[in-house]
C-alpha cells in the first residue's frame, strides 16, 4: 500500500489509529498486536508478482524471517561472546544474506556467469518479495547486536511490530531494535495524544507535499528524458541532458525524504518517533558531510556493521580507503543487482577517497577550506554525475546523458517543438522551484525542530536556540499553513505513483 | 559513515534514546487539542462537502448518482481526464449500442450523431495518443458493460509496429480502464479534490453556457488552440524532427509487434465469438508524411507489412465458426485525392481536409463512415474513397497504393515534396554546423 493513496489515508491509516485506541485502551500489548495485524495487512495488499495471482507465499516469507530471527536472536543472547554463539550468528547471518542474496541476486550474477561462460542456459526470473533489503539488513543487526549482548529480552509482539510496523516496513528508515523497542516498552502509559496526532499530521502532510507536488511533477522531466537516453532514439541535447540530470537529482530527494517524513509523521501518529532519515543532503560541503546528511539510517548502519567491522579508519591509511571503498561499493549493490548500481556505488566510494586524502592535504599544507557556496556546489555536481549511473536503465544511457550534457552532440539548449518530449519552460519551472527549496529553505525536521519531530535530531542541529518565525508551533495559523499544503496536494492527488525506493 | 570509529562517541548517539519530550518546547494541552480539532474538523468537513458536489456534479460522470444533476451534461468537460471521462461515459450509461475505439483521430474525427445512424445510441471512446494497448482495454471495458451491436476499432498506421506503450504517459492507469488501485480510485472520485475542482469548472460552464470540448457522447470538437499556423505547425514539425535525427519510419524498417499483434487478434476473436459486428479501421495520413522524392524509381506501400496482417487477421477469424458477422477491414491509407491536398501557400491558409498531416478533419471523418456504412457521401469526390480489403482483393489494393505513391511523387505533390525535403536539408546543415 501506499501513503500516497486515499486507501492509505481515508481508509487505512483512520482504522488503524482507531483500532489501536480501542485495543490499547483494553491492553497496550493488544493496541500492538493490532498494529502487527495491521502492518501485515499493508504488506499483504501487495502482490509483487502481478503476472500470477495474488498469493500469501509473501506474507509467510516476512513471518518466517521474523519468527526465525527472533529466535536465533533469543539463543544469540544466552551465547553472547561464545565460540557457540558466533558459530549461530555466522548461520544467521548466512541464512539471511542467503535469502537476500536469492531473491535479489541469483538472476544477476547467473546472468553475468552466463554472459562469461554461457552457463546457465537459463536466466532465472525471480520475483523480488517487497522491503526484502530493509527487513534483513534490520534483523541481521539485531542477530549482531544479540551476540554482542546489547539486546533484551523482547517480547514477541514487540519484536514483530518493530521490524513490520507498517510505516517503516516498506522502505525504511532502517530502524534500529534499541531505539524502536524501548519505545513500545515506555508506550504503556499513552495511547493516543492531541500533541503527537498534531506533530505527525504536519510531518505527514509535508511529506506528501514533497512527494506529490514536487517529485511528481519534476519525475514529468527526469522520466521521459532518462527513457529516450535508454530508447536511444536520437541523442539529448545539451539543455535536456541538464534538465535530465538536475530533475532527477531533486526527484530522488523530495521522493525518498517525502517518504521518510510519511513515514516519520505517521509512526508518530502513534506516538512512535522515528529516527531522521534525511537533512538537507544538498547543502551538504563535501561527499562525506553528504553521507552523513543522506539516507542517514542506512549510512549508520553501513557504518557500524560493514565499514567499523571490516577495520574502519583503525589499520592504516590504505586499508581505510579500501574499507571505503568496499563498503561504498556493497551499498550500490544493496540498491540494486545491476552493473549500474555497482558503479554508483564505486563512484562515491572514490568520491569518498579523495575527499578524505583532499582533508589530509588540507591539514598538511595548512590550506583554508574551499569558501562554502563553492563547495557545496561541487559536491552537488559530483552527486549529481553518479545519480546518472543510479537512474539510467544502463550503461550506455548513463554515458549518452553524461556525454549530452559535456556537449558532445553540441551545446544545443532544446529541441524544436514538436519533437521535444517536454516543453522547455514546464522542464525549467519545477527545476528552479526545487532548487530554491532545497538551498533556501529549512527542511522538515528544522521546520518542526521545536517539537522534536525525529529522534538524534538535536545531535545534527545542537540546541533548539531562539525560537525563529518560521518554526512550526500548534497555532490556528500553522494548522492553516498545514492544511493549505494539504489542498496543494490533493489536487495533484490523481495519478498514484510509486516511491522510487519501493525498488530496492 | 566515512569518519567511522573517529566518531565512536557521535555514532553511539544515534542509538542514545532520549525521553521522548526532552530538550523540546512544550505547549499547553489546550493549544495541541485545538491544533488537532481544526485540521481534524476542516479535513473531516472538506471530505462531507468533496462527496456532495462531486456526487451532485459527477463531473467525470464516473460517479452517478440518483440526485446527480442530468442538466449539466453539456457541460462535463473530460479533457483533463479523458480515459477516466471516457469510463464515465459507459459507467453513466447502460444502453450504448456502438462504439468508437482508438486514438485522437476517432476521438476528434468520428461523430456518432451522424444522421445516417439514424438515432443509434454510440459512444466514441477515442483517446488521444491512445494506442492499441489502450484501445484493447477500453474496448473489453465497453463489452464487459454494455450491450453492444458494433465497435469501429482504429488502428493508427505504425503502431502494429512499435512496442509503444501510451498507457504509462496517459490517464489510462488511473482510470477505470485499469484493474490497478481500484479503491483509492473510487474514493478519489467522490471524495477527491482534484474531482471537486472539476465539479466547480462545470458549474461555471454551466453557467456561462459555455459547451465543454467533449460532446456528451464523446466526440471533441475543441477549437483550435494557440496562435500558430497550420503551416509553422507543419514546418516546426518536420524541421525538428530532421534536426533531431529522428527516422522517419514508414514502416518499411520495422517488424510487426507479436504481443500488440497477439494483443488485437484476442481481441478481434472475442469480438467476433461475441457476435459483435467489427469495422476495422486503417486511418488514412497525409500523402507527404511518409513521401520521399528519392522513392520515385522502386515506390513502395508504407506500412504494408501492417495492411497484410491486419487483411490475414481479419480473413482467418472471419473464418473460425462461432460468430456470424464477419469483420471488416477498412483502408483508408492510400493516395486518394483527399489524401494529397495540397499545403496551405501562405500562413493565412489551411488545408481543408487536414488539421496537420496526421489527422484529419470531421467532414474526412464523416466521409469514412458513409463509406464503411454504405451511406450516400456528402463530400465532393469520395465515392471511391477507403477501400474494404479482403484477401482476394489485397495484392490489388496495394499495388493501386504504389501506383498512387509514384503519382504523387510526380504529379501532385511534386512542390510538397520539395518544400518538405528543403526543410530537412536545412535542418542538417544546421546540425552539421
Amino acid at each position: 500500500m501506499l501513503f500516497n493513496s486515499y486507501l492509505y489515508l481515508l481508509i487505512f491509516l483512520p482504522l488503524a489509529l482507531l483500532g489501536f485506541a480501542g485495543f490499547a485502551r483494553m491492553k497496550m500489548r493488544l493496541g500492538f498486536a493490532w498494529l502487527v495485524l495491521m502492518s501485515f495487512a499493508f504488506y499483504g495488499v501487495w502482490n509483487p508478482d502481478p503476472e500470477h495471482p495474488w498469493s500469501p507465499f509473501y506474507i509467510g516469507l516476512l513471518l518466517a524471517s521474523c519468527v526465525g530471527n527472533y529466535y536465533f536472536g533469543r539463543y544469540l543472547s544466552g551465547h553472547k561472546h561464545t565460540a557457540k554463539g558466533k558459530r549461530i550468528l555466522a548461520f544467521g547471518v548466512t541464512v539471511n544474506l542467503g535469502l537476500l542474496g536469492y531473491y535479489k541476486y541469483a538472476g544477476f550474477f547467473a546472468g553475468v556467469a552466463k554472459a562469461l561462460t554461457g552457463w546457465p542456459a537459463h536466466v532465472p526470473s525471480i520475483v523480488l518479495p517487497l522491503a526484502i533489503s530493509f527487513f534483513t539488513f534490520l534483523q541481521i543487526a539485531y542477530l549482531v547486536d544479540a551476540f554482542r549482548g546489547e539486546t533484551e529480552e523482547y517480547h514477541f509482539t514487540d519484536y514483530l511490530l518493530f521490524v513490520t510496523f507498517f510505516p517503516h516496513l516498506i522502505a525504511g528508515p532502517l530502524v534500529h531494535h534499541r531505539e524502536m523497542l524501548p519505545q513500545f516498552t515506555r508506550h504503556r502509559d499513552k495511547v493516543l495524544r492531541y500533541r503527537d496526532f498534531s506533530i505527525g499530521f504536519t510531518i505527514l502532510v509535508l511529506g506528501l507535499f514533497k512527494k506529490v507536488v514536487l517529485a511528481d511533477y519534476l519525475a514529468r522531466t527526469s522520466g521521459p528524458l532518462f527513457d529516450l537516453a535508454g530508447a536511444g532514439t536520437r541523442p539529448l541535447s545539451c539543455g535536456e541532458a541538464w534538465a535530465a540530470m538536475l530533475a532527477y537529482t531533486l526527484q530522488l530527494y523530495f521522493d525518498f525524504s517525502g517518504y521518510s517524513d510519511m513515514a516519520i509523521g505517521s509512526a508518530r501518529l502513534f506516538g512512535i518517533r522515528f529516527p531522521l532519515n534525511f537533512h538537507s543532503p544538498y547543502k551538504a560541503d563535501s561527499v562525506v558531510e553528504f553521507w552523513r546528511r543522506w539516507h542517514i539510517t542506512l549510512s549508520r548502519f553501513l557504518r557500524d556493521y560493514l565499514y567499523i567491522p571490516l577495520g574502519g579508519n583503525r589499520k592504516g591509511k590504505g586499508r581505510r580507503y579500501v574499507n571505503l571503498l568496499l563498503t561504498m561499493v556493497l551499498g550500490g549493490l544493496w540498491h540494486g543487482a545491476g552493473w549500474t548500481f555497482l558503479l554508483w556505488g564505486l563512484l562515491h566510494g572514490l568520491y569518498l577517497c579523495v575527499n578524505h586524502a583532499w582533508f589530509a592535504v588540507r591539514k598538511k599544507r595548512g590550506w583554508k577550506a574551499l569558501p562554502k557556496p563553492l563547495a557545496i556546489g561541487l559536491t552537488f555536481l559530483f552527486v549529481m554525475i553518479a545519480w546518472v549511473f543510479f537512474r539510467a536503465p544502463t550503461f550506455d544511457a548513463a554515458l549518452a546523458v553524461l556525454c549530452s550534457a559535456a556537449g558532445a552532440h553540441g551545446f544545443h539548449l532544446w529541441p524544436a517543438e514538436g519533437v521535444a518530449l517536454v516543453k522547455d519552460f514546464r522542464a525549467l519551472k519545477p527545476i528552479v522551484a526545487g532548487l530554491l527549496i532545497i538551498w533556501l529553505l529549512p527542511n522538515t525536521q528544522q521546520f518542526m525542530r521545536r517539537y522534536r519531530p525525529a529522534l538524534n535530531f538535536l545531535e545534527l542541529e545542537g540546541k533548539l536556540g531562539k525560537r525563529r518565525w518560521w518554526e512550526w508551533r500548534p497555532t490556528p495559523l500553522f494548522a492553516l499553513f498545514t492544511l493549505a499544503l494539504l489542498y496543494a496536494t490533493a489536487r495533484d492527488f490523481d495519478k498514484i505513483s510509486e516511491f522510487i525506493y519501493f525498488q530496492f | 559513515m566515512s569518519r567511522g570509529a573517529a566518531c565512536g562517541a557521535k555514532a553511539r548517539g544515534h542509538f542514545g534514546f532520549d525521553t521522548p519530550e526532552g530538550a523540546a518546547e512544550e505547549a499547553p494541552v489546550k493549544r495541541w487539542r485545538s491544533y488537532s480539532l481544526l485540521t481534524g474538523a476542516c479535513v473531516l468537513l472538506g471530505l462531507v462537502v468533496a462527496f456532495v458536489i462531486n456526487t451532485t456534479v459527477n463531473p467525470l460522470r464516473v460517479t452517478p448518482c440518483p440526485w446527480s444533476l442530468k442538466s449539466l451534461e453539456p457541460y462535463r468537460d473530460i479533457s483533463a481526464q479523458i480515459r477516466t471521462g471516457k469510463a464515465g461515459l459507459i459507467r453513466s450509461h447502460a444502453d450504448w449500442q456502438g462504439a468508437f475505439v482508438g486514438s485522437s483521430r476517432v476521438a476528434n474525427g468520428l461523430d456518432p450523431t451522424l444522421p445516417g445512424w439514424q438515432g443509434t445510441r454510440i459512444a466514441n471512446l477515442g483517446c488521444s495518443a491512445g494506442f492499441i494497448y489502450e484501445s484493447e482495454g477500453i474496448c473489453r471495458y465497453a463489452m464487459k458493460r454494455e450491450k453492444l451491436d458494433f465497435v469501429v476499432l482504429g488502428i493508427d498506421p505504425g503502431d502494429l509496429s512499435t512496442s509503444f506503450d501510451t498507457r504509462i504517459e496517459s490517464d489510462y492507469y488511473s482510470s477505470p480502464f485499469s484493474d490497478k488501485d481500484e479503491i483509492s480510485r473510487e474514493l478519489r472520485y467522490y471524495f477527491g479534490i482534484s474531482t471537486l475542482e472539476l465539479s466547480f469548472e462545470t458549474i461555471g460552464r454551466s453557467m456561462k453556457k459555455e459547451l465543454a470540448q467533449y460532446t456528451p457522447q464523446g466526440l471533441r470538437k475543441g477549437k483550435q488552440k494557440g496562435a500558430r499556423t497550420q503551416l509553422t505547425f507543419l514546418r516546426n514539425n518536420i524541421a525538428g524532427d530532421a534536426e533531431a535525427g529522428l527516422p522517419d519510419d514508414d514502416g518499411r524498417l520495422s517488424d510487426l509487434n507479436p504481443a500488440k499483434r497477439e494483443l488485437l487478434r484476442r481481441l478481434l476473436e472475442d469480438l467476433h465469438r461475441a457476435d459483435i459486428r467489427v469495422l476495422l479501421l486503417y486511418h488514412p495520413r497525409h500523402a507527404l508524411m511518409h513521401a520521399h522524392s528519392e522513392d520515385v524509381s522502386a515506390p513502395h506501400v508504407s506500412f504494408e507489412k501492417e495492411r497484410r496482417a491486419l487483411c490475414a487477421m481479419a480473413d482467418e477469424i472471419n473464418r473460425q465458426p462461432g460468430g456470424s458477422r464477419q469483420i471488416e477491414f477498412w483502408d483508408f491509407n492510400d493516395y486518394h485525392p483527399l489524401n494529397c491536398e495540397a499545403l496551405p501557400q501562405t500562413d493565412g491558409e489551411r488545408m481543408q481536409r487536414w488539421h496537420d498531416l496526421g489527422h484529419y478533419a470531421l467532414e474526412v471523418g464523416n466521409l469514412i463512415q458513409s463509406r464503411m456504412m454504405g451511406w450516400p457521401c456528402r463530400l465532393p469526390g469520395g465515392e471511391n474513397y477507403g477501400t474494404r480489403v479482403t484477401a482476394e482483393n489485397l495484392e490489388a489494393h496495394l499495388e493501386e497504393i504504389r501506383m498512387g505513391y509514384h503519382r504523387y511523387l510526380t504529379q501532385e505533390g511534386v512542390r510538397d515534396v520539395g518544400w518538405k525535403e528543403s526543410l530537412i536539408r536545412d535542418a542538417k546543415n544546421k546540425n552539421a554546423r
